[in-house]
Formats: C-alpha cells, sequence, structure tokens
C-alpha cells in the first residue's frame, strides 16, 4: 500500500501510509488507542474508502467499489474484534454461506470443507449451535473459520482478543500461531505482546496516523528506535 | 341490557363487519408490502438523498396528523385532482397512506436495529449490499418488525373506523346508525367493540401462526 490518507473532518486518521507485505509474511500492528490502526487495515479491503493512496494486492489494484473490489474482497479474509458471525444462521451455515452464495460450492462439498475447518479451529462438535451458544473465544474461532472458507490470500485481524476473557484469548492465539506456521499472509492489528513475539516476521509501530517503527521482533522490543515507542512498550510491558 | 336487543344487533352488524374487513383486509394488504418495501429502502438511503427527504417527510406527515384529518383529505382533496375514486377506494386509500407511512418508519428501524457489524461482516466475506440485506440483514430485522408490525395491523383494523366520517357503511357507522335510532349507546357499542375485538384477534392468531411456521421452518430463527 502507498500513500493510504484517510481523513474523519479535519482530523487525519492516516497520514500517507506506505506498507508492504511478502507473501506468507505475518505483520503485527500496534500503537496507542486512536492511532489508526483499524484504519489502517480497514483502507485495505475497503470498509474504509481511503481519500488517496493506492492498495495492491497480488499485483491487482483494489478499486474503490464495483465487481473488482467485491472480487477481492472473497481474497482477503477479516476477522473483527466483535466477531460479528452471523446470529440467526447455525455455526456451519456461517462458514458455508460464503462459499455456496458467492462460488456456487454445492452443499455438500461446502459442508464437508466446512467441517474440516471446524476441526482447524477445534469447534467439530459445534457445528449447529448458534453462535450465541458458544463462548466468545469459541464464537471467534468460528469467524476465522468463516473467513478461511473464503480460500483468502491475505488474513486481517482487529484486535480479535480485545473482547475476551483472559482464559479465551489463548485458544484464539493458537489457531492465528498455527494458521501462521502454515504460510498463511496475515496482518494482525493486537496488543499481545507474547503473540507478537513468537509469531510476527515484523511488527510496526503506529502513533498519530502514522508507521513511526517496524522491525522484527527481537529488534523491535530490544532495541526501540523511536522515543514514543520505548514510552508505548512501558506502558504495556509494564516497566 | 336486553340481550335479545344485543343478539339482534350482532346480527345487523354482521353485513357492515363485511365492509370493515374488506377494507381493513385490502388497505392491509397494500400497506405491508409497500411500507416494509419502502422501509427498507429508507434504512439503506443516506439520509441527505431526495428519496430519504420525501420518505421522511411522509412518515412525518403520517404521524404528525390524525387520522381524521387524512381521510377528509382523500375524501376532498382527490377529487379536485380530478381523480375520481369509488367510497371504497377511497376508505382504502386513506388507510393505506396512513398505515404504509407507520410501516416505513417500522421497517427502517428494524433494519437499522441490525449492528453495522452485520454489514461488515457481509462486505469483508464478499457479499454486496443487495446480498447482505437479503442473507444477514433483512432474517435479523425480520424477527424484531414482527411485532411492531402486528400492533400496526390491529390499529389500522381499528382505525377503519373512522371512514364512518365519510359515509362508508361500515361497522362503526352502522352502529352510530342504530343508536341514532334507539338512542341505546351501551349495548350497541359493547356489540361493535366486540365485533372489533374478534376480528383483531384473529387476525392476530392467524398472524402468529404465520411467524411460528416461519421459526420452525428456520427462516427466521434467532438467538433467544
Ligand atoms: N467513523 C469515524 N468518524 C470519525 N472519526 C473516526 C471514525 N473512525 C475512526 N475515527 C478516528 O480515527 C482515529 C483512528 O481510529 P482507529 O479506529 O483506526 O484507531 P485504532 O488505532 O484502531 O484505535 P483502538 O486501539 O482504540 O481500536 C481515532 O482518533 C478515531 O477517533
Ligand atoms: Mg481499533
Amino acid at each position: 500500500m502507498r500513500g493510504i490518507t484517510k481523513s474523519y473532518g479535519a482530523f487525519k486518521a492516516l497520514d500517507a501510509v506506505d506498507l508492504d507485505l511478502r507473501r506468507g509474511e505475518k505483520l503485527v500492528v500496534c500503537g496507542p488507542s486512536g492511532s489508526g490502526k483499524s484504519t489502517l487495515i480497514r483502507c485495505i479491503n475497503r470498509l474504509e474508502e481511503p481519500e488517496s493512496g493506492l492498495v495492491t494486492i497480488e499485483g491487482q489494484k483494489v478499486g474503490a467499489g464495483g465487481a473488482e473490489l467485491i472480487a477481492l474482497r472473497r481474497r482477503v479474509g477479516m476477522v473483527f474484534q466483535q466477531f460479528n458471525l452471523f446470529p440467526h444462521l447455525p455455526v456451519i451455515d456461517n462458514i458455508t454461506i460464503g462459499p455456496r452464495r458467492l462460488k456456487g460450492m454445492g452443499r455438500a462439498e461446502a459442508a464437508d470443507r466446512a467441517i474440516a475447518l471446524l476441526e482447524r479451529v477445534k469447534l467439530a462438535d459445534q457445528a449447529h449451535k448458534l453462535p450465541s451458544q458458544l463462548s466468545g473465544g469459541q464464537q471467534q474461532r468460528v469467524a476465522i473459520a468463516r473467513a478461511l472458507a473464503m480460500e483468502p490470500v491475505l488474513m486481517l485481524f482487529d484486535e480479535p482478543t480485545s473482547a475476551l476473557d483472559p482464559e479465551m484469548i489463548k485458544e484464539v492465539l493458537d489457531v492465528m500461531l498455527e494458521l501462521g506456521q502454515q504460510g498463511m499472509s496475515m496482518i494482525v492489528v493486537t496488543h499481545e505482546m507474547g503473540f507478537a513475539r513468537r509469531a510476527a516476521d515484523r511488527i510496526v509501530f503506529m502513533d498519530k496516523g502514522r508507521i513511526v517503527a517496524g522491525a522484527p521482533p527481537r529488534e523491535f522490543f530490544d532495541n526501540p528506535s523511536h522515543p514514543r515507542l520505548r514510552q508505548f512498550l512501558d506502558n504495556i510491558l509494564g516497566h | 341490557m336486553d340481550p335479545v336487543f344485543m343478539f339482534d344487533v350482532l346480527v345487523r352488524l354482521i353485513p357492515p363487519l363485511g365492509l370493515t374487513i374488506a377494507l381493513s383486509l385490502t388497505a392491509l394488504l397494500i400497506a405491508t408490502p409497500i411500507g416494509l418495501g419502502l422501509g427498507t429502502l429508507r434504512a439503506t438511503l443516506r439520509d441527505q438523498s431526495l428519496a430519504a427527504r420525501i420518505l421522511d417527510l411522509y412518515v412525518f406527515v403520517v404521524r404528525g396528523t390524525p387520522i381524521l384529518i387524512q381521510i377528509f383529505a382523500v375524501y376532498f382533496l382527490l377529487p379536485m385532482t380530478g381523480l375520481k375514486l369509488p367510497l371504497f377506494w377511497m376508505g382504502v386509500l386513506a388507510l393505506v397512506f396512513n398505515s404504509a407511512g407507520y410501516q416505513i418508519e417500522i421497517a427502517r428501524a428494524g433494519v437499522n436495529s441490525v449492528s453495522r457489524g452485520q454489514w461488515e461482516a457481509a462486505a469483508a466475506i464478499g457479499f454486496n449490499r443487495s446480498q447482505s440485506l437479503l442473507t444477514f440483514i433483512l432474517p435479523q430485522a425480520a424477527r424484531r418488525m414482527a411485532g411492531p408490525v402486528m400492533n400496526e395491523l390491529s390499529q389500522l383494523i381499528k382505525a377503519s373506523s373512522v371512514l364512518s366520517v365519510i359515509t362508508l357503511y361500515e361497522l362503526h357507522k352502522a352502529s352510530e346508525a342504530i343508536i341514532s335510532a334507539n338512542f341505546r349507546f351501551v349495548e350497541v357499542l359493547i356489540v361493535e367493540g366486540f365485533w372489533y375485538f374478534v376480528f383483531v384477534y384473529t387476525l392476530v392468531m392467524i398472524a402468529r401462526r404465520i411467524e411460528k411456521r416461519f421459526s420452525a421452518s428456520g427462516g427466521l430463527a434467532e438467538q433467544r
């Protein structure tokens, strides 16, 4: 992504951000509240429309709307802080509805694949429950399976564990860790620094709509380059 | 109270009850799809758009004026535009005008009550807006609209009594006529009220059945 800028009124939530991701790379985005992390990843699949700048995915430009954008969104998975499962559909239908309606996949094939995905997130026994009957951690893992069902080339996570109780955070992070090990390209907004240290190829730090620091985990934590980042790490790691 | 007299009134009010049913059901069958359709449309429009402003104004007028005035407006203003409708259809039109306004508001509120996260989740998977609306938003909104819509339908039936002012010989007009012949207010009004109650209650029961069948088939199933 090149020169992405997004304002709300006079306020610049993103200020000419450049960011590149290699295939299979796992990027963690952190930064203080309001620094533009959500806005950044929402500009990638155009849930927010940036005023200027360019996003390309595998050489394809992400357009402002229309069929191309829709096609692109099918290849970029997104996981939300609030899960956003479809409450009126059982777990299995939450997962199959995308492939069935958008890819014309048959019912049986979609169901088989959904079960395989549920096994991957360790929820195969919950397939026929409604989302409201699951815990937060289980719901979030269903949300991950739902996104994976579209066979994305890139997964976006916006604070996927922030709405969870501490016991459930690990089960979600474990699934994400495994996903990363299987080679998925991922951009993860999170404050889970343990996860960042283990899973990330690179960590970027945002402040006031800009990426002010970026480095592999070891360098990022042990040798913070930016004073604002040092202060942030001090706060979050509780030194 | 004279049971023989009341029974006589009960029977005499059956033909006017038929007109009340015809007026109400016709209006209901027209107003509900129009109102809920326009309300759903309204929820997807930006507030500043012309269509949204027109719909908002319409709802504002319907909600802000008594039905009596709306009925007179149809009765007196419509012929001035050169449009000549039979009395029955004037009555239906007045009821539709009124009820559709309320139902626009019901559908708009129902659709808007579904969180933005649902739209975003659908969009992120790759559904366009109309697919998202039909597949994810409306099934959730419908469940929340069912109660208010049923409420509105019983309001519509009761509002049809006001059509007596444009000389439609429906249930209330007929009751008034009987009263003016013998001044037995209480007995006649009890019978009239009984007929309205039976009609409204029957309709509510039918609507409940339909609603149950929907949720049993999973069409509107939702978290409880
Ligand atoms: N729809 C909106 N209207 C106005 N301002 C907004 C809107 N969305 C975001 N902002 C502002 O843009 C800035 C960046 O928001 P963003 O959600 O990207 O921050 P964030 O880094 O994700 O923060 P958090 O950690 O709280 O999620 C914030 O100051 C926020 O107030
Ligand atoms: Mg955020």
